[in-house]
């Protein structure tokens, strides 16, 4: 492992500009004439001819932004110029578009936003307290014809009545984009920047940009997802909800003054000095967002791993965590690479925040993650790694494979989660991933399995579910625990192989796009049935039905066995006159032997279920998990001494392990030993408690 | 010089008390079976014949935990409470002892008696408690000052407005090793002020305090000594005790509980070591020192 460290950025050198950009520049500057097809067309011819053949853009680039920006560290503002290109991706003509304003949240206490969040407690009050509220300005729009589009402008509340929601703004078009054409849009805007709001804004000279311009929403043609005609997929601000939002190229020109260091989506295509001011121009090629962060204090560690460029930028106190920050980076890019593809960006940046920038840790943006961390951090106590882990995969699912957050958030936070699990586990050990520090251990997939059934009500809502609508406090854990416990069911179901077959061909399939729910449980069929033929079923709908839409629970429990000495054969058989009398003289005992299954909770998945004998022989038995009750009995000159059901702990929903099994004897031997290191506690506490004596 | 000595004839006393020794060990142990015992049934009537329990005892097994108090949680919670209890009474009752044991040590050339341990434990047993009572509260105000040190120069008004967490880190490199040596005082006082309650033999408790804690600071080089001398024998003892757990290990239950055992019978003698050196080095004072 190699470390370069450095207090500002090194020079980077200048990277060639990529040839499609220049295309693709070329034709956004000739977009308004009519001869764009022509020239465009010349330009291909002659200058890039190599652009489709070898660098045909791997998504659609819906909507693509050029924007020059400039944060004014004093008022806290930034001021933007922003080009949008919007290519209609449906067959429908589009008379308006929709941008999401998400800085208008803060803007006040009447937001559907603070709302929902019941005031965000102590971030709000301290908003409030520095009157740190913030909001986005659209000065001046207009569309590529020269039509002033500022005056149609309104804000629009498509989820709840709340009139006072600015954070979805509605646009007609005085001339409608026809199926498949573009248009370009200018826009001036100033945006003030929420101190420490959610996930984004500035404290200190700490500044975290998320969601943080006029970014257009997503047209779903008939048929993406839930649309059943095409439509504006654009949400308000809500409280539990992440992002959903389009493909596109993005240059992004950030003025900031001199002596910050900025990290950014993308490629870091220069920089440039002017008086005071320092530019960091940036491209981000096939991404759904853009974010940066700026700070005068950031230390930079930078390192080529496998022809990705990684970039740590941390607040010095922090910079011993470098090499735990990589090792983990480096796992999980081996990881995700070796299950689903190659890492699609040419580069990544871990941004560490300063405890005041806590607001802003724990996010995955396109080719931007940001951590959590404090200076004295023992090794045992895994946060930065499992949320380096989790953030990077989310560069797979939630970033290329775009699902919509707010819609069916399980389909990534879901997904990320248990492959957060996969990777600690994998790379720390199944029982110390997330904890092992003085005596206490805690695995990743463990802790999921504790904190859905440490809910209190963990029936409270299915998985599958609009984000928003989740009012309890359970949204975190039946969206990210759930799920992980029902792909870690699916895996022990199908096994690993085919459970990351189903990820890979799923990834493969819809990397760049937009899948929902229904495509991804269509791959699982496909795949699962691929292998297996009908061992399922004709699918997995039933699978997905009780976990994913369903809310029952699983339990199934090992009631009793039983050996009764089977009575010698006696009585009258043939012949009415002939009694057949008990054979007195067997040496060896026979024995009837029944163990009883139950299952005590809603769900149904098939099992395995391991008998025991009492001469050593063990049997596994195959049962479907159907019957509320079930029996499996057997006859010979040996006893039942144990069974268990799911002995490898594949039904990870199953709540109770403990009744999994049962064993004839009891375990004596090990209550005592429980017993008698609870004594020795006992003893060591009393002894402690006595100098106040 | 003294404090040497007097660390020595800590021993000297503790040894001629074996049978005292051996009494407070019984006690810690019958008050750590009672608590301890219910769950023996307990955890064979709920998990004793899941072989997920068999599992469970190789080791920290945090599913199991998990299920297991969800599960049974309740009743565990009882047990737990149960043993809440018994640890309360046991420090009653080592409050108690602790006149008994000092009442021995006033006349610590003298062979050992039950009936003066008795005597003494009944005798200084109020006395004792409130004296308990009053040092613990001290103890609180203690902590509650560095605490609140801590929390002003560490975090300020609000966690959230903290610049860096490296000033938590520098509050508290400076105020915990302050609150151990604070503490560790408060200790030291409350154990001369016990002795000198039962050496003076008052009623009233307020005069011995403050007489002890004037005799603590008069003389207070020997005193410090000598209680540094006592917490390092300690600290070693349980450094031993971490060291060599690891060791026997492999020796089962057995071996752990077993050496569990001599680990307390060290701890309690330990005890008794302090403050039977402290009362000899109290004897030593002149009487004008002592009023
Ligand atoms: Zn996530």
């Amino acid at each position: 492992m190699r470390l370069r460290f450095a207090c500002r950025p090194r020079s980077i050198p200048l990277q060639p500009i990529h040839p499609y950009f220049c295309y693709l520049y070329l034709l956004k500057l000739h977009e308004t004439m009519y001869l764009r097809p022509f020239i465009a067309s010349i330009i291909i011819l002659l200058a890039l001819p190599r652009v489709f053949s070898q660098n045909q853009p791997p998504s659609l680039r819906t909507a693509s932004y050029d924007m020059q920006v400039r944060l004014d560290t004093a008022q806290k503002k930034v001021f933007g110029n922003e080009i949008l290109y919007w290519k209609n991706p449906s067959a429908d003509t589009v008379r308006e578009l929709q941008f999401h304003l998400y800085y208008n949240a803060f803007k006040n206490t009447e937001s559907t936003f603070v709302k929902e969040q019941g005031g965000f407690g102590l971030f709000l009050e301290a908003m409030k307290e520095h009157c740190g509220w913030s909001w986005m300005d659209i000065q001046s729009m207009r569309d590529e014809y020269g039509n002033d589009l500022t005056q149609q402008m309104h804000f629009i509340h498509p989820d709840d009545d709340n009139a006072e929601d600015q954070t979805v703004l509605r646009v007609p078009l005085p001339r409608p984009v026809l199926p498949g054409a573009s248009i370009r849009v200018e826009l001036e805007w100033v945006a003030k920047l929420p101190r420490s709001g959610m996930r984004t804004g500035y404290k200190r000279e700490y500044y975290f940009m998320a969601q943080w311009f006029p970014k257009v929403g997503v047209y779903e043609p008939a048929g993406t997802r839930f649309a059943e005609k095409g439509q504006w997929n654009c949400h308000q601000y809500h409280a539990n909800v992440e992002y959903y939002s389009d493909f596109g190229l993005y240059n992004v020109a950030i003025t900031v003054p001199k002596g910050f260091v900025v990290g950014a989506s993308g490629t870091l295509m220069g920089t440039k000095e002017a008086g005071d001011t320092q530019t960091w121009t940036y491209q981000a090629e096939d991404v759904i967002d853009f974010t940066w962060t700026a700070s005068p204090h950031f230390v930079e560690v930078k390192e080529e791993y496998k022809g990705i460029q990684l970039r740590l930028l941390f607040y010095p106190y922090h910079l011993h965590l470098a090499p735990r920050y990589l090792t983990v980076i480096h796992d999980a890019i081996d990881f995700c690479a070796e299950h689903f593809g190659p890492y699609p960006y040419p580069g990544l940046t871990i941004v560490d925040p300063p405890l005041h920038g806590t607001f802003s840790s724990a996010m995955e943006y396109p080719s931007i993650i940001t951590t959590a961390a404090v200076c004295v951090l023992p090794q045992g106590v895994k946060t930065p790694e499992i949320l380096i882990a989790h953030e990077f995969v989310h560069q797979y699912f939630g970033q290329v494979v775009a699902t919509n957050e707010q819609e069916e958030a399980w389909l990534d936070e879901g997904i990320t989660n248990y492959y957060e699990a996969r990777i600690m586990d994998e790379y720390y050990g199944s029982q110390t991933s997330t904890i092992d520090f003085l005596g206490f251990k805690m695995g990743n997939m463990n802790s999921n399995r504790a904190d859905f059934f440490g809910l209190s009500d963990p029936q409270v809502s299915e998985i599958a579910r609009t984000s928003w609508q989740f009012k309890e406090a359970s949204y975190h854990t039946i969206t990210y625990s759930k799920t992980t416990l029902l792909l870690r069911t699916l895996e022990g179901m199908v096994g690993t192989e085919t459970l990351d077959e189903i990820m890979r061909t799923y990834y493969e399939r819809w990397k760049f796009r937009h899948p929902g729910g229904k495509d991804f449980i269509a791959v699982a069929n496909e795949v699962v049935f691929q292998k297996f033929g009908p061992l399922f079923g004709e699918n997995l709908d039933w699978f997905f039905e009780q976990g994913l839409y369903g809310t029952g629970m699983c339990d199934y429990a090992v009631a009793a066995i039983a050996n009764t000495p089977k009575p010698d054969r006696a009585g009258i058989f043939k012949g009415l006159d002939h009694c057949v009398q008990p054979v007195t003289d067997t040496t060896e005992e026979a024995y009837h032997s029944v163990v009883t299954l139950h299952r005590l909770g809603e769900l149904r998945f098939p099992l395995e279920v391991r008998i025991q004998f009492e001469d050593g022989k063990t049997i596994t038995e195959q049962w479907d998990g159907k019957a509320r009750s079930k029996e499996f009995s057997y006859e010979g000159t040996t006893k039942v001494v144990s069974a268990e059901i799911d002995p490898e702990q594949k039904i990870y929903l199953d709540k109770n392990f403990l009744n999994n099994s049962l064993n004839l004897e009891p375990e004596r031997a090990g209550v005592r030993q429980r017993v008698f290191q609870f004594m020795l506690w006992m003893q060591q506490i009393m002894q402690s408690i006595s100098v106040f004596a | 010089m003294k404090a040497f000595t007097a660390y020595l004839m800590g021993y000297k006393t503790a040894l001629r008390n074996g049978r005292m020794w051996m009494a407070l060990y019984l006690f810690n142990v019958l008050f750590a079976f009672l608590s301890a015992f219910p769950l023996s049934g307990f955890l064979s009537k709920t998990v004793g014949q899941s072989l997920a329990f068999t599992r469970s005892l190789q080791g920290f097994d945090y599913t199991f935990l998990r299920d297991f108090l969800r599960e049974y949680g309740q009743g565990f919670g009882q047990i737990m409470d149960q043993a809440l209890v018994y640890a309360v009474l046991y420090l009653l009752l080592s409050v108690l002892l602790i006149g008994g044991v000092l009442a021995v040590f006033r006349r610590w050339a003298e062979p050992f008696r039950w009936a003066a341990f008795w005597q003494g434990c009944t005798h200084f047993f109020w006395r004792m408690l409130r004296l308990s009572i009053y040092f613990l509260l001290l103890h609180g105000a203690v902590l509650a000052l560095f605490g609140f040190v801590f929390f002003k120069m560490g975090i300020g008004s609000s966690l959230l407005e903290l610049d860096t967490e490296e000033s938590i880190i520098r509050a508290g490199r400076i105020i915990l090793p302050l609150y151990l040596l604070a503490a560790v005082l408060v200790f030291m006082l409350h154990d001369y002020a016990k002795i000198h309650v039962v050496q003076v033999d008052q009623r009233w408790l307020f005069r011995p305090i403050w007489q002890a804690i004037r005799l603590v600071f008069r003389n207070f080089g020997k005193v410090a000594l000598l209680y540094l001398l006592n917490v390092a024998s300690f600290l070693l003892l349980t450094g031993l005790y971490w060291w060599l757990s690891g060791l026997v290990k492999g020796g089962g239950i057995g071996g752990i509980f077993l050496f569990g055992q001599a680990f307390v019978i060290g701890r309690i003698g330990l005890k008794l070591v302090n403050l039977g050196s402290a009362t000899w080095l109290y004897q030593q004072f002149p009487v004008d020192s002592k009023t």
